[in-house]
Parts: structure tokens; C-alpha cells; sequence
């Protein structure tokens, strides 16, 4: 069950971050068969879902809520432009922090309070001590501008996406911990221009596809899918803005520290549709899990094993899994021993 | 996996550019260069001043390095902005403009003239002049105009940058990304980029 959060954990130099027993079972496994492919894998996300999973609310607030959030800190400390709104985005701002607080304070009552009378607003956050009464809609009673602000409170990346003519815009967002993509570069961008890198999937149509789906959700109906890399250590902020400092992690790894360094990174992507300024709230919630605690289940071990294995070249070049995947696909045949046998 | 038929490998939001064609059926037509270097622009303006007149047609050369003349590049891309303003202040709604210079600058040129209103589907941009790319460090987010190799030693933090195909109109610039974050000892000979 759920446990208040009161550990803070490191994501960098010591790498203090482990998760509980409880943390390993309800991770995101994102392979649902033994080969990975590319697809639309976009799904109702019906709340409250299973009680206890990552899936029960809109935001997952777990044991590691303390340690994210003070990671959150010590990135924008260094680099302040890893939270960004354009002008035009304010309201959409303001739509993530009442869909934020409304269903934090709902879904967690004893961690978060909101009082309402008309635009007076009442935020309590007791987990980090947060106190704080404002005028809904205006930025000038905040502390510190909307998106920085309803960011810092809560676990994961959120971008804002404006739609206009039939498109997604890159706009506005607060992204410090991101599977290797800029949000200052990507500013402004489409959604096919920030997709621009990624191999194969527009060939596929899958872009053209999901594009479509996430221009058409409504209020109140959102919708989720998962993705997946492989990070070295459990670092959070594997931004290209910090790669100088964490690109020589991948050459560390070998066949005897495969299990502690190596974690699968998953995304609980969630795009909800804002009611005031029509725009896609994108949440990219990370969760990390080393290979030895997903072994734990012989299942996704042996599963792991089977999809790295398979995994396309163009993919593992993409992915940054160059260097390591080799290690990787050989450490974690050990759990699959029915196939090496037969091949 | 499936793989698809066909891999391309281009980089999607890396720009195209399509022919340009003449819209002569607006009522204005304004050709904007960088400088006196686009011999197809100067054709295409000869054209429109033979088939709708010099009235309906205007030149504006819009140097935005003006290095020469002691501004910085900050102050001169505010010049150029205003004189762009200036000139294009009263231009009537179905007016078609063709960009010509390097990559840079005409998406510079083409986001003044969304500020101004004008809407994408007014603004031609023809084939850059060169290959010279605008690059963003994405360790420093400096920028870096004229670049014509990769790898390519950023202006601000030193390191050496990995030219990508990866573009951001907003910013009319290329990425870079260290080359060498994972083995430091790996420092690639440059080559021209295309």
C-alpha cells in the first residue's frame, strides 16, 4: 500500500535511490509481448484505476515524492530555462494547476488540502510544507510563475501542448528529468518536428496516427501509453543539456555491474485535455527500476531477455544503447535459459 | 520486430524546400534578401515587375549582420526587424512574400513577419544560398551562426558539438550534441556538413 513519502534519495553522485518491495511490484512493465514494436500503444487512462497501481490517479504521488522533487530543485537551481512558458501559454498554466491541485487534494487528502471560494484560492501541501493562498488566474500572486510552481509539486515531467491548425505545439513545460531530449531546443516545435529524430515510426505512420487520436481527446477523458529506455545508475536528469557530465556512465557498465547499474526507465505518458485553453497537458511520469529489481520477476526478466535481444539496430542506436546492450542481452539470458537452449 | 520497407533518414523536422512560385495573382508581391547573392530570387523579381508592374512589386535587402557598421548582432537583428516593420507595416492582406539568404536568416525573417501577422502560407522561403547552418549548443544553449562542419567546438562551453539534422524553426538553428561524452579520448575529424 501506499506509505507517505519521507525518504530523500539521490539521483546523481551517490545514487542513493532504491525502491521497496511494494515500488518493484506495481512498476510500469512496459512489454506486453516478447518482441517490442513500434505502435499506437494509446489507451483510455479510466480513473481511479486498480487501487495501489500507478494507474489509480492522474498523478502518481509515491514513496520517492520527497527525493523527485528536491532533484526537480537542484536541476532548475543549474539551469533555470528547463521550465519554460511562452506568453500565449498562461492560461493553459493555469488549467494545469487546477486540474493539478483539485486532483491531488481528492485523491490525497492527508498529503494535500485546496479551499475554494470564487478566485480565492487556499493551497496546502504538507509533504514540502507548502501555504499558500492566491487569486486563481492571476500569476502575480503565485510565488513564482504558474508552470515553475504547480511543477515543482508534483513527480514527473509535464509539458503544455497548444493545438491549433490540426497541430501540436511544443509551448510551455517543466522537463528535468527527460529520456534525452531538450525542451528549450524543442520550444515551439510540431509534433511531428519534435518526433523529428525518432527512426522508423514516421515510416510506419505512427506519428500521422497518434496525432490524429490526441487532437480528438476531450475533457475529462484522458488518455495514457508507456515508453521505455534503458538508463546507467538511476539518474533522473538524463537531459541533453547535462550529457557532458553522464554520456561516460555508459561505458561503465560490464557483465559484473549489469544488475545494479543498469535500470529500465519507463513513461507513464498521460495527455489530458485542458478546459480553459483547449490545450494537452502531457505528463511523462518516470519510474526506474535496476535489471535486479525487475528480475525479481521471472517473468519480465525472462521477457527482458527475449525483447533486448530482439530489439531492432536502429533502435538501440536511437535508445543510446550502443555501447551496453551486448552486456546487457548477455547478462540477462541467464533468466531465460529455455530459449538459449533451443537456439 | 517488423521493420517498415523503407527506412528515411532524414531527420523529419529538418526543413524542405519546395520550388517557389510565383503568386501573382496577390496583390502585392515583396521579394526579401539577405543580400545581392540569390541570382533566382532577382529572377523572380524581375518577373513579377514585367507581369504585375513595379507598383505592386518591392525589393527589400535586409542585412541582418551588420557587424561592419558597429552593432552588435543583437541590435542589428532589431534594426532589421524594425525596417522590416517599417516597410511591410501598411502591405494589404493578400500580399506574397519570397525569402532569400541563408537558412537563418530567412526563418528569422519568416518569424518577424509572423509577429507582424502575416500567416505562413503568405511566406516563400527558396532553397538556402549555402550550406551554412545557425547551430544551439544544447549544453549552453549558445548559438552559433556561419557553421559549416561538424564537429564543431561550441563558442561557450567548449565542448565539441556533433552537428545534428535536428532543426527548431523558432530558433532557425541545427542542434549540437557533445560528440564525445562517452569516450573523451574520440575526438572526430571535422567534415563539411551538408
Amino acid at each position: 500500500m501506499r506509505t507517505t513519502p519521507h525518504k530523500i534519495e539521490s539521483f546523481r553522485d551517490d545514487f542513493t535511490y532504491r525502491n521497496s518491495e511494494f515500488a518493484i511490484q506495481r512498476f510500469p512493465f512496459p512489454f506486453p509481448q516478447d518482441d517490442y514494436l513500434y505502435s499506437v500503444n494509446i489507451e483510455p487512462h479510466t480513473l481511479p484505476g486498480p487501487v495501489g497501481s500507478v494507474n489509480e490517479h492522474l498523478f502518481d504521488i509515491d514513496e520517492h515524492y520527497l527525493s523527485e522533487v528536491r532533484e526537480r530543485s537542484l536541476v532548475l537551481e543549474e539551469n533555470p530555462r528547463r521550465c519554460l512558458a511562452m506568453p500565449h501559454m498562461d492560461l493553459a498554466c493555469w488549467d494545469f494547476i487546477e486540474r493539478a491541485m483539485t486532483s491531488m487534494a481528492a485523491d490525497y487528502p492527508d498529503w494535500f488540502a485546496l479551499t475554494r471560494n470564487g478566485d480565492q484560492w487556499h493551497w496546502q501541501n504538507h509533504l514540502l510544507g507548502i501555504d499558500d493562498q492566491f487569486t486563481f488566474g492571476d500569476s502575480s500572486t503565485l510565488p513564482m510563475p504558474p508552470m515553475e510552481y504547480m511543477g515543482r509539486q508534483v513527480q514527473g515531467d509535464i509539458a503544455l501542448l497548444d493545438q491549433r491548425e490540426g497541430d501540436l505545439f511544443m509551448d510551455a513545460g517543466i522537463v528535468t528529468c527527460p529520456a534525452d531530449w531538450s525542451l528549450a531546443f524543442d520550444a515551439g516545435m510540431s509534433f511531428r518536428e519534435w518526433h523529428g529524430p525518432v527512426p522508423m515510426a514516421h515510416e510506419m505512420g505512427i506519428f500521422d496516427r497518434a496525432l490524429k487520436y490526441l487532437c480528438a481527446i476531450q475533457v475529462g477523458r484522458p488518455v495514457r501509453r508507456l515508453n521505455w529506455t534503458l538508463t546507467v545508475n538511476a539518474r533522473m536528469d538524463t537531459s541533453p543539456e547535462t550529457y557532458p557530465s553522464w554520456g561516460m556512465d555508459r561505458a561503465s557498465v560490464n557483465l559484473n555491474n549489469v544488475g545494479q547499474k543498469v535500470h529500465l526507465r519507463v513513461e507513464l505518458q498521460v495527455m489530458d485535455r485542458m478546459p480553459r485553453s483547449n490545450a494537452l497537458m502531457f505528463s511523462i511520469r518516470t519510474y526506474l527500476a535496476s535489471f535486479e529489481d525487475i528480475c525479481q520477476n521471472p517473468e519480465w526478466a525472462r521477457r527482458l531477455h527475449r525483447v533486448m535481444k530482439g530489439l531492432p539496430a536502429p533502435l538501440v542506436e536511437y535508445k543510446g544503447l550502443s555501447r551496453f546492450h551486448p552486456a546487457v542481452v548477455e547478462w540477462l539470458a541467464q533468466f531465460d535459459t529455455v530459449t538459449d537452449a533451443v537456439s | 520486430m517488423k521493420l517498415p520497407d523503407h527506412i528515411d533518414p532524414r531527420i523529419k523536422s529538418r526543413p524542405e524546400y519546395p520550388p517557389v512560385i510565383l503568386h501573382t495573382g496577390r496583390q502585392q508581391q515583396v521579394f526579401i534578401a539577405e543580400s545581392d547573392n540569390s541570382p533566382v530570387l532577382k529572377q523572380m523579381f524581375q518577373d513579377s515587375m514585367e507581369i504585375v508592374g513595379a507598383e505592386r512589386t518591392l525589393w527589400l535587402t535586409l542585412d541582418h549582420h551588420s557587424l561592419e557598421g558597429g552593432l552588435s548582432q543583437e541590435q542589428a537583428q532589431t534594426q532589421a526587424q524594425a525596417q522590416l516593420a517599417s516597410a511591410l507595416g501598411q502591405m494589404p492582406l493578400s500580399t506574397a512574400i519570397y525569402l532569400a539568404g541563408t537558412e537563418a536568416f530567412m526563418w528569422d525573417v519568416h518569424n518577424w513577419l509572423l509577429a507582424l501577422d502575416f500567416a505562413p502560407d503568405q511566406i516563400q522561403l527558396l532553397a538556402p544560398v549555402s550550406h551554412k547552418r545557425r547551430l544551439f549548443c544544447t549544453h549552453c544553449y549558445t548559438l552559433m551562426d556561419n557553421v559549416t562542419q561538424s564537429p564543431h567546438r561550441c563558442d561557450g562551453c567548449g565542448e565539441l558539438l556533433l552537428v545534428r539534422d535536428h532543426f527548431s524553426r523558432l530558433a532557425g538553428a541545427y542542434v549540437g550534441v557533445c560528440i564525445n561524452a562517452e569516450d573523451r579520448t574520440q575526438v572526430p575529424a571535422a567534415e563539411d556538413v551538408a
